[in-house]
Parts: structure tokens; sequence; C-alpha cells
């Protein structure tokens, strides 16, 4: 039985094998491995980009207190991406699976219709989400447009829910008894971190200071798009996000400003695109 | 005859897309043939999640076409002579010289074999596709990426080059299988199955209802068998159990869980659920296929009985004290404010229709309660439980049945052609709910455009036009929608068009809903046309009006009205202005003049007296009475008078009979 870790392993040597970059997890919360510049910003333009990571997902709202068995404000995803898509996205996808001891043979695996949208990045992509057995284990999406730009050529991207395949491979119920490595579980390393951040999520965070930093990184990426610094500006917009899913589990967010925060969001996200995508085409011209 | 066979291979297809295809692969196929010069004979489609096939007879070719084409005079310059030569492939002398002084290129024409057309024939079906959303990869774009082609005429590979992929005699069989060369249509069908591919739609859907049928007695109250068909290629029937005490949960939640996401099968007996459950895989171990099935509907199950318990240990009192603080549509203010006034707009709803005293407490207890569940834990994990989660949290605080069953029905019908209210109570604060929200939309600019439509505002006006068919009401759908506009206003809402544009086009657009139900009658697009022309506000007279016109074509009445009407209006259009504001009865100088005056009082009256009791046949004869004073008056009376004042009185009268007949359809959008 692998422990938690030796999956990982298994799909860093897969991928590594199939000719990824194998990146490390961006150094600001992200709520999904998405939202890292290796997704976001390299599926823009024409250059051919492959890379696999594992991205902790911070999602506040999804906070537990470390009591349900799969839900957390932190859980961890591998992120898969292959630009152009190649046409054996999927062959490839389920070659993954065997290699971290998930037969296909043995599982009824299937390919139902998800259609994937985050309207604060801009972004949008057809494709499924991959059953085994009914459990939902991947996100797989053809990327059709990130930042409001149209994506040419498109990219695949696999997001594998490393918990639920941790907790099948392991024939666990919880993640919380899940082995991370030999001798000590997922509780052990995490359990006191869920309570904590979840307390702080709910009940503790500062709004007046959240809604102001959210105006200060606002400023802050504009200043650094003007200044030329599209990386730059795009680390502020994350941090926007990131303060907005805080905002958001606080319960500081009238449905009615809602949509203003998501619209500014996607503003920054549209202008960075732009100028990345810009600095991209005079270095190769 | 040569068989065709054209199979094109996908990632898995949504199944929406599938049924896309299906629906439109006989056009596409026979279109796309025709556009060849073949006739196909005896088509067969099967389409799948992974794959959309077609076969067809063909002839073996496309007959010779002779052809005959003048070119340059026989005495014109060798250069010219050979140049007309070449170009349709015959030497100089090959040229027929005619008498007119011509040279001809004749030819028998050739005959073309179908393999030769069957490459454009492929290219146009799959160009020709419309599925409702399309994604691109490298290659191309469809539904999902294009992954191989199968083409063939018999047992000959044609080759066809399309999508970024080249065609070959190999199709893929289900995962666990591979490929498989695939001889001909003849053997399509089982040289799929043997590699664990069930092809055909009609074939799997029942390989899935004998399966569930020999698990037990299984109930499919959301309707997933259409879609489950689509998930798989090879179904496996498999049964699943989870433990008793999630019967506790109220039924339409565990059936909910069971179906919405996970597309399980209840299972009942003696009309109560079992713990158990089936549902339909595409292969894997059974062992380990039931197990984890099992796990994932024990969470979602827990999730369920979770959401649930927050809910009730809060209650429905607290949920509505949020309503202030929830946007229901940018611009139109919270859920509190929606309720209040769906509650004004039923009240309205219950006066048209002259609701008893009890209904209407009802109703607009019911308005006040109904949105309350949209803050439920229940309704935001398991969105497919608003209205009946509301009904329960209701019922929990004690409020009667008929406010519950009101709450729980108002969201329905959720789709095109589904259940509709059971109740009167339902029926009523549905149309009042969908009225408001329409009504505010368009308020609010915020229509549909196009195939936009983020409030589903279409299914919303379908809804209400299938409740109003159904019970007979008379909406006053005009009162309805400004009654909520107004609420709008008064509580404080701009609004982005005026009520006199917002409100027509509102009711306009519910009507349209009207019209493929017409369709299905068998009324024609133009009776529907007329029909609206006559200015009915209501999909019921609409409904009676579209089929009246439908029951009286080819009648001797209906044409005679018809072109009666078309004399009044082509003479009156053209001098619309000249007509007189009043009518003067002192100003008739001829006896038909009289006559038409005298026969319109009372026609009016018996029209419109029919027209209120929706009997369109009786005011059509009404109308039919009509139509010999008008020849008459048109036999004998000069219209265009020098006299002004004469001119004006006549065109008037003319105008007044036009709009008397109109009462009974535009006849105008009627073919002559």
């Amino acid at each position: 039985m692998p422990t938690f870790q030796q999956t990982i392993s298994q799909l860093q040597a897969f991928w590594e094998a199939e000719g990824c970059a194998i990146m490390q997890p961006y150094h600001t919360e992200l709520g999904a491995g998405t939202s890292n510049p290796a997704t976001l910003l390299r599926v823009l333009g024409p250059r051919p980009w492959r890379a696999a990571y594992v991205e902790p997902s911070i999602r506040p709202d999804d906070g537990r207190y470390g009591e349900n068995p799969y839900r957390f404000q932190q859980h961890y995803q591998y992120q898969v991406i292959l630009k152009p898509a190649p046409a054996d996205s999927q062959d490839l996808y389920l070659r993954s699976l065997a290699a971290i001891g998930i037969e296909p043979e043995q599982h009824d695996i299937r390919f139902v219709e998800d259609n994937w949208e985050s309207p604060s990045l801009g972004a949008w992509g057809l494709g499924w989400e991959v059953w085994m057995d009914g459990m939902e284990i991947t996100q797989f999406t053809y990327f059709q447009q990130a930042g409001g730009i149209e994506l040419n050529p498109v990219s695949v991207e696999l997001t594998y829910g490393l918990d639920r395949i941790g907790m099948h491979l392991q024939n666990v119920r919880r993640a919380q008894d899940m082995e991370w490595a030999p001798g000590l579980t997922w509780a052990d390393v995490y359990l006191e971190n869920e309570r904590q951040f979840s307390t702080y999520n709910y009940e503790v965070a500062d709004t007046e200071m959240l809604a102001r930093h959210f105006d200060e990184h606002e400023a802050e990426a504009l200043r650094c798009l003007d200044a030329g610094l599209p990386l730059v500006a795009y680390d502020h917009v994350l941090k926007c996000s990131h303060t907005f899913n805080l905002l958001d589990s606080r319960r500081a967010i009238a449905v009615t400003d809602r949509q203003a925060y998501i619209l500014r969001m996607r503003a920054l996200t549209r202008r960075v695109a732009t100028a990345y995508l810009e600095q991209q085409e005079a270095r190769d011209a | 005859m040569p068989e065709l066979l054209i199979e094109i291979g996908c990632e898995e297809l949504p199944s929406t897309a599938c049924r896309e295809a299906e629906a439109q692969l006989p056009g596409l196929l026979e279109r796309s043939l025709a556009a060849a010069g073949l006739d196909g004979e005896g088509p067969r489609f099967h389409v799948g999640p992974r794959r959309i096939a077609a076969i067809a007879t063909v002839p073996a070719e496309r007959a010779a076409a002779a052809s005959e084409v003048r070119g340059p005079r026989a005495d014109a310059p060798e250069q010219a002579r050979q140049g007309f030569a070449r170009k349709h492939g015959l030497a100089a002398d090959q040229l027929e010289q005619r008498d007119d002084g011509f040279l001809w290129a004749v030819s028998a024409g050739t005959a073309t074999p179908a393999r030769d057309l069957v490459p454009e024939v492929v290219t146009r079906i799959v160009d020709g596709f419309q599925f409702s959303k399309t994604m691109r990869w490298p290659g191309g774009r469809f539904s999902r990426p294009i992954r191989w082609l199968v083409v063939k005429v018999d047992g000959d590979v044609v080759d066809v080059e399309c999508a970024g992929v080249r065609s070959g005699d190999h199709s893929q069989g289900h995962r666990s299988r591979g490929a498989v060369r695939v001889g001909s249509a003849a053997t399509y069908l089982d040289d799929l199955r043997g590699v664990h591919v069930v092809a055909d739609a009609g074939e799997r859907r029942e390989l899935i209802e004998q399966g569930l049928g020999a698990v037990g007695e299984w109930i499919d109250p959301m309707g997933k068998l259409a879609e489950v068909t689509h998930l798989v290629e090879w179904p496996v029937v498999l049964e699943g159990r989870f433990d008793e005490r999630y019967l506790e949960l109220p039924d339409r939640l565990a059936v909910t869980v069971m179906q919405s996401h996970q597309r399980y099968f209840p299972l009942v007996s003696a009309g109560r659920l079992d713990a158990r459950f089936a549902f339909v895989a595409n292969g894997g171990a059974p062992d380990v296929v039931i197990s984890g099935n099992e796990e994932v509907l024990v969470g979602r199950l827990e999730d369920g009985a979770f959401a649930y318990g927050k809910d009730r240990d809060r209650g429905i009192g607290s949920m509505l004290a949020e309503l202030p603080r929830v946007s229901f549509l940018e611009g139109a203010g919270s859920l509190a404010e929606k309720s209040e006034r769906v509650r004004e707009v039923a009240g309205q709803l219950c006066d048209r229709v002259e609701a008893d005293p009890d209904v209407r407490a009802a109703v607009g207890r019911a308005a006040e309660l109904c949105k309350a569940d949209l803050v439920s834990s229940l309704v935001a994990e398991f969105s497919d439980l608003q209205g009946y989660a509301g009904s329960i949290y209701a019922a929990e605080a004690g409020e009667p049945p008929a406010v519950c069953r009101a709450v729980e029905e108002h969201h329905m019908p959720v789709e095109a052609g589904g259940a509709l209210p059971a109740s009167v109570e339902g029926g009523l604060l549905s149309i009042a709910d969908k009225a408001d929200t329409i009504a505010v939309a368009f308020a609010l600019g915020a229509q549909p455009t196009g195939s936009r439509d983020p409030y589903g505002l279409r299914r919303a006006a379908a809804g209400i036009v299938a409740i109003a068919l159904d019970r007979g009401y008379e909406l006053g759908l005009v009162d309805l929608m400004a009654e909520s506009v107004h609420t709008l206003v008064a509580q404080g809402h701009e609004l982005k068009r005026k009520p006199l544009e917002a409100v027509p086009d509102a009711v306009d657009f519910v009507l349209d809903r009207v019209e493929p139900l017409m369709l299905e009658e068998g009324v024609t697009v133009e009776e529907i046309r007329a029909a609206r022309g006559s200015g009915v506000t209501g999909p019921l007279p609409l409904a009676a009006l579209s089929r009246a016109l439908r029951d009286a074509r080819g009648s001797e009445r209906l044409a005679a009205v018809r072109d009666a009407y078309a004399r009044c209006v082509r003479i009156t259009a053209r001098a619309a202005d000249e007509a007189a504001s009043e009518l003067r009865t002192a100003l008739f100088e001829m006896e038909e003049e009289r006559a038409l005056c005298a026969a319109l009082g009372g026609a009016d009256i018996e029209i419109a007296d029919a027209a209120a009791q929706r009997d369109y046949s009786s005011a059509l004869d009404a109308a039919r009475g009509l139509v010999d004073p008008i020849n008459e008056f048109f036999d004998k009376v000069m219209v265009m008078a020098d006299d002004p004042a004469l001119r004006g009185n006549r065109l008037k009268l003319l105008l007044d009979v036009a709009s008397t007949l109109r009462l009974v359809g535009d006849f105008d959008q009627l073919p002559g």
C-alpha cells in the first residue's frame, strides 16, 4: 500500500518521463493549481509547455475544523498542463493512473461531461470530471480561454484530487487516516492546521484589514502593470483572490458586491495576461 | 448496392451532444449525400459516447450527366479552338461543328464512382453538426475532439482527411479492449460487440432496462435513463446497498442524493424505498466497482443528512430573516423583495381567476415563504431540492399543507414538457413567480439575447404557458407584469427600460412560447402569426384562436373573410392618413354604406362576445356575416370620392371593419 508521499512521487516520475518540467507549489495561496502562473500564464501564446506539480489548494470556505472526512480548507491537487494538447491525452492520463496502482481494467473509469469556468480568471474550458467507480478523481479540461484571451494552441489540463485518490489507494474512509509517510498520518501532519485555519477563516480574520488589503493589492497590481511587470502584478492578483476568499468565508461580502469584486479581479487578470503575452511576443520577435 | 459506413470516433461526447447528434444525423446524411448526387437508402444511425456512426446503401456510382457546351466559331483562330477543346478534355478535332457555325464540346459524361464522392460527404457531415457547445483542440472544432474516422464502402476503406485525422478501417473498442478492424457496414455492430461496445443506443437502453428490471423494482423520477444510455458503451447493471438508517431521511432527499449527481436508480418495494440502489457501470471488476460506488453514496448521504440536520436546527424563520441580504438578480434587490413582488402579483392573479379565499390566503403565505430555502444548506448541496426543501421546513414550522404544497410546486415545471404543479395553489404561485422574474428582467434590460438566457427566462415563459393552458387561466399578463414592475419601482429600484416598452415585450416573449405547442398541434406558422396579429395578450386566447384558424383552413368562410379583409386593408393602407377620425352616418350617401355600417354594428358585438368566450369558430361565423356587405360596398361605392369629407368617412368605415375582422386574426398573414 503506497504512502501518500509515494503516490505523489509516482506521479512525479510518470510525468517527468513524459517530458514535463516538475515545478514546485507556488509561494502564495491559490484556490487551485490552475491559478499558478505555470498554468494560467504559460498557456498563453504559441510556446509549447509541459509542466506538472503538486499544488495545495487553499479554499477557506471548505474548512470543517478537520471534522469532515474529505472537506478541508487546504487539500492537495496534482496539476499537469500539456501544451499543445496531445492527441493521446486520455491514454496518457489512464496510463498515469496505472502508474500509481489504479488498474483501469479493475475499475469503472468514466469521462463525464464537465465544463469548467473561472469568472475571476476570465478562463474556461470543456472536458470531463473523471469518475472512478462513481467517485470524481480528476478534472480533465481542454483550456479554451485564459485571462479573457482565446488560447491557441489549446492546452489540456489534468487536475488530480490527490486526497481522494490517496484515500482510495490506502482503502481508508477518512483523509485523516491516510498514511502520509511510514508511521505518520495525515492527521499527524495537518489536523491541528485545519482546526486553527478553520477558526481563523470563519471567526478571527480581520475583515476590515482584509478589505483594505484587497484594495491595496489591486492598486499595487495596477502599479506593477504600469511598470511593465506583469509577473509581479499577477502575484498581487493572486493575493486579491485569496483575500476575497477569506472575506467570503467571513460572510463579509454582500451578495450585491460579490460580482463587483469578481469583475475587478477579472479585469486585472485580463490586463496581466495581455501584458504577459505582449512581452513574450516582443521577446520572440 | 454497396453500403457506406461512416464512423466519427470521439473522446467522450456529453450526453446532450449525443442526443443532438441523433437528432441531426439523419438530415445531415441525406443532405450530404444529395449534395454529392447520391441517393442513400435504408439509413441506420448509431450514436454513443465515443462514436457517431451512419450507414446507408448508396449507388455504386453517380450516373453520367451528358453535356453540350458551345465554344468558339468554327472559323476562330487555331489557339482559341484548341484552348476550348483542352478545357473540356478533348482534342481539337473531337469538337463537333454544327449548323449554327459554332464548335461544340459534346460529351456523354462519365459516371463518378461513389467512393470518389464519399470524402465530401464525410466532410459535410462533420462540419454540419450544430452542437449547443463546442470546443477547439489542435485539429478542429467539435463537441469533443475527434480521434479517428472509419469510412468504408463495403469492404474498402475510403481515404478521407478531416478534423486532423485520416480515415482507416480501425475503430476503438471499449478502453479495456483497444482497437478493432471493422469489416464493413454489415459487420459493424458485431465487430464492435467483439470489443465490448454496444454501438446502438436503442440496444443499450434495452440492455439497461433489462438489467435494472433484473435487480428489482426501480424508479427514475429525475429522468436519468436517457442520459445514462449515453454515458456507457458496455452497460453492466450492478446493485449496491446502504445502511437502513439513511431511510429516515425524507424520501425525496434520499432519491435526489442517488439520482442528481451519481445517476443511480433507487429501488422500491411495496411503494417504499429500499436501502438498495441500482447503477449502470461501463466495465471493471464488479465487486470493486460496487464497493467504490457504495462508498461514494454513503459520503453523499452523509452530506445530505448533515445539511438537513443543520437546516432543521435553524428553521425556516431564520432562513427568511436572511433573505433581505441575498440578492436576486442584479438591480432587482433582494430575495425578500422578490418574495414581496411575487405576493403582489399572485394576489392580482388570484383576483383574475376568482380564486377562493382559502386558496388566496395559502398562495399569499406561500409567496412569502417560497424563496427561504435558497439559503438552506440542503439547496446549497443539492440544488434540485429547491422548493421541496422549503416545503419540508415550512411543514416543520406548522404551515398548512396547501401552503407547503405551493412552496414545493412553485418551481414546476422544471423543464420543457415537465410535470406541472398538481395543486391550484402551486400553479398560481408558479405563474406569479415566473411572471415576476420575466417582467423584472425585461424592465432591467436583462432579457435574453440570442442563445444567452442566463436567468432561464425561456423556460419560465414556457412554464407559464403550460400551466395557463392546462388550467384554462385567463392571466391578464399585461396587468400581472405591470404590477411586478410597479412594485419594483416602489421598492426603490431603477428601471433600465420604460414599463410601456418592457411590459409588452415581456408579454410577447411569453406568447412566443405558445408557438411550439401550436406547431405540434398542426397549426401552421402563418396561422399562428395571424392569430397573434389579432392583438390577443394571453396564451389561452392565442391558442384558441390558432386552433380555430387551423380548423377553418381551406373552408369557404375563411377564404371569403380573408379576401374581404384584404380588400379593406389594401385601400386603407394606401390612404390611412386621409381617414376621418370619427364615422359620421350623416355623410352616408349610398345604401351599401348604411348596410355595411349596420352589419358592422351587429358583428362587432357578436365577435367580441364570441372572442371573450374563446369561441373563435362563432367569431369567424360572425365575421363571415360581414363579407357580403363588404363586397357589395366595394361593388357600388366609390371609396376615393372627390369630396374629401366623403372619402374620409368611407375610409374610416373600412378601417373600423378591418379592425373588427382583425379580432379573429390578421388575415393578411394567411396564404391565399
